[in-house]
């Protein structure tokens, strides 16, 4: 007697119309693209990213060029170009919005916006997105300014900082060098120096959005400088700088060799390894100190290396703690 | 307004039948305003409504009547040859409807060589226009205002007719036999559906009413063994209503068929009764979604 056949689906279209179904359950209306009336969309204006150019002014072109300044007749060439290859070839990557109000909101295409105004285009292709939370928009925005040459160190920073006043209202804890290195994707370092942009004092920020500083290599070099007055003079050398400074290479040449590092005290050596003990502990006595103690605990009295290590130790201590006293001015 | 949409892309799997099914379901059991709407080629949902001609000039080319409101002498149709066809649609052409022995169901005739004229297109601007040209005549406020439901057949293809009609549908039916190709022709049909889910606004979902077994043969291993396993891959798709191997389907189809639909047999009749269990669970679950 035959075994009786059996008859299955194949295995790869059961895979196929599994993963379909599957597919369409958790992406409804993802890919919503459509073709929309210019006036339709509005800019974000918390956009990180602020074009200099605004809307008004690319309907009315002519009637405003005239007194555009050096950076908007650079950013007006750029949409120039690119309206020319609009006019050609048309919008090839729909612009992002999503529902605000009775409008859409641009949420990626600001430039492609602008030059189809500029295109007289009435319609232009949209990707309709659900409105995104406040942290998913600046990190869209931040995604889509990031790789851009033409962003500048102040416009990087603002996004930056948005970026991370999103994320810390979401996780309700303060952004970090790692948690921003694993949300932007990029690299360790590159981590580090954005952290130190985000940390930099009111005085780097200053000479940031006067265009000044544009670098940030030299910004984390800046901002990671222990030496105070040698920072503050850098600092005051490039605030008195007409352009643009990108190393310190030139203020060497003008600083000469004037001593950038604050005057130090030599404190001498001292032979007897049980009077450096007795300086050691007396210093410890001192109210001052008295609380890093426990720091000082486990130290081999015999080893010159470990006692002048923590000498060093100590004496940095001691230096935080006096400056601490002193009112420091801002 | 709903617009039902029987396609698969795998041919003589009963997207006709089922098209018929639910045209005459909704017009004579719900008394609704029905509109068969034939986007295929091969004409034979139209060709039960109405007498297609052929033209003698062409091969393989069916084309609608003369309509009975057409009168050559009036002025008010100088312009038009008389005839029309939802194929109209994609040359700028007016659509008129022709009545049938249903009071309640019209039809938009198809007409072979515009048909195929518009599934060949291949120019990208031009196909764009064909894939939203059907949505905005059903978009209509003439075409919203006068009929409660849509009935539309498709071709046996994934060309921009059938693109076309997914993307006007508000329901979507794929009829299929259980056996491999025509699963294969499943597996095409959810892909469109994807992609235009995907495409849509989430308020105006095209909704996958599901798969239909048609010309089931229970006795056969090869349908139930298909038809459990598709109900594994896609559960909430597949419907418990089956339409079975009939002859009575075919007799139904043949010209000056007495009586001429299948609801209009006795209540007793098995056919009868298992398609309008399948409409009842159509309907039910076009109900589940908003309208």
């Amino acid at each position: 007697m035959p075994i009786k056949k059996r008859f299955s689906i194949s295995a790869d279209l059961a895979t196929g119309i599994r993963n379909t179904i599957e597919s369409v359950t958790h992406h409804e209306g993802q890919l919503h693209y459509d073709m929309m009336l210019l006036n339709l969309i509005e800019p974000d204006p918390n956009n990180p990213r602020q074009m200099s150019i605004s809307k008004r002014e690319v309907q009315d072109i002519n009637h405003y060029m005239a007194g555009f300044n050096e950076t908007q007749l650079k950013d007006f060439e750029a949409l120039k170009e690119l309206s020319t290859s609009i006019k050609r070839v048309g919008i090839r990557n729909a612009i992002e919005v999503y529902k605000e109000g009775t409008k859409y909101r641009i949420i990626s295409g600001e430039r492609r916006y602008l030059a189809a105004i500029l295109s007289g285009l009435q319609t232009v292709p949209v990707r309709i997105n659900q409105k995104p939370d406040d942290f998913n928009l600046r990190y869209t925005q931040w995604i889509e300014n990031i790789n851009r040459k033409d962003l500048s160190l102040w416009e990087k920073y603002n996004n930056l900082l948005s970026i991370s006043e999103a994320y810390t209202k979401v996780s309700k804890t303060p952004i970090t060098e790692k948690s921003l290195q694993e949300l932007i994707g990029i690299s360790a370092v590159q981590s580090y120096r954005y952290f130190c942009l985000l940390n930099a004092d009111k005085k780097i920020i200053a000479l940031i959005k006067a265009g000044k500083l544009n670098n940030l290599k030299l910004v984390q070099e800046l901002v990671s400088m222990k030496d105070r007055i040698a920072k503050e003079q850098i600092l005051n050398w490039i605030e008195a700088r007409k352009t643009e400074v990108t190393s310190l290479a030139n203020y060497k040449e003008v600083a000469g060799k004037k001593r950038v590092a604050m005057p130090s005290i030599n404190l001498g050596k001292i032979k007897n390894f049980e009077a450096a003990r007795f300086l050691l502990n007396h210093l410890l006595e001192e109210t001052l100190l008295s609380k890093y103690k426990n720091r000082f605990q486990d130290i081999d009295w015999s080893s010159n290396k470990v006692m002048s290590k923590s000498f060093k130790k100590l004496f940095k201590l001691l230096e935080a703690e006096v400056n601490e006293l002193e009112p420091v001015n801002d | 307004m709903r617009i039902i949409a029987a396609a698969n892309n795998k041919g003589g799997v009963g997207k006709t039948t089922v098209s018929r099914i639910l045209a005459e379901y909704f017009s004579t059991v719900k008394k609704e305003r029905v509109l068969a709407l034939d986007m295929d080629p091969q004409a034979n949902f139209s060709n039960r409504y109405i007498k297609m001609e052929s033209d003698p000039y062409q091969k393989d080319v069916r084309i609608p009547p003369l309509h009975p409101n057409y009168d050559p002498q009036s002025q008010e149709d100088a312009d038009w040859d008389g005839r029309s066809s939802i194929a109209g649609i994609f040359f700028g052409e007016l659509v008129f409807p022709y009545p049938t022995y249903i009071d309640t169901l019209e039809v938009a005739p198809s007409h072979s060589s515009k048909l195929l004229l518009a599934e060949a297109v291949t120019r990208e601007e031009v196909v764009q226009k064909v894939y939203d040209q059907l949505s905005r005549f059903l978009g209509l406020e003439d075409v919203r205002s006068s009929y409660d439901k849509i009935i539309i057949d498709t071709p046996p293809s994934k060309g921009p007719i059938t693109i076309s009609v997914i993307r006007a549908a508000t329901d979507l039916i794929i009829p299929s036999i259980m056996e491999p190709q025509p699963i294969e022709g499943i597996y095409g049909m959810i892909h469109l559906w994807k992609n235009e889910t995907l495409r849509r606004s989430q308020h105006a979902p095209l909704n996958l009413i599901g798969v239909l077994p048609n010309s089931f043969v229970s006795r056969g291993i090869v349908h139930n063994d298909h038809l459990n396993d598709l109900k594994v891959q896609m559960k909430d798709y597949v419907l418990d209503s089956i339409i079975r191997r009939r002859l009575i389907y075919a007799e139904a189809d043949a010209n000056d068929a007495v009586p001429p639909s299948i609801f209009m047999y006795p209540d007793s009749n098995p056919a009868k009764q298992e398609i309008i269990q399948a409409c009842q669970e159509i309907e039910e679950r076009m109900n589940k979604y908003a309208d």
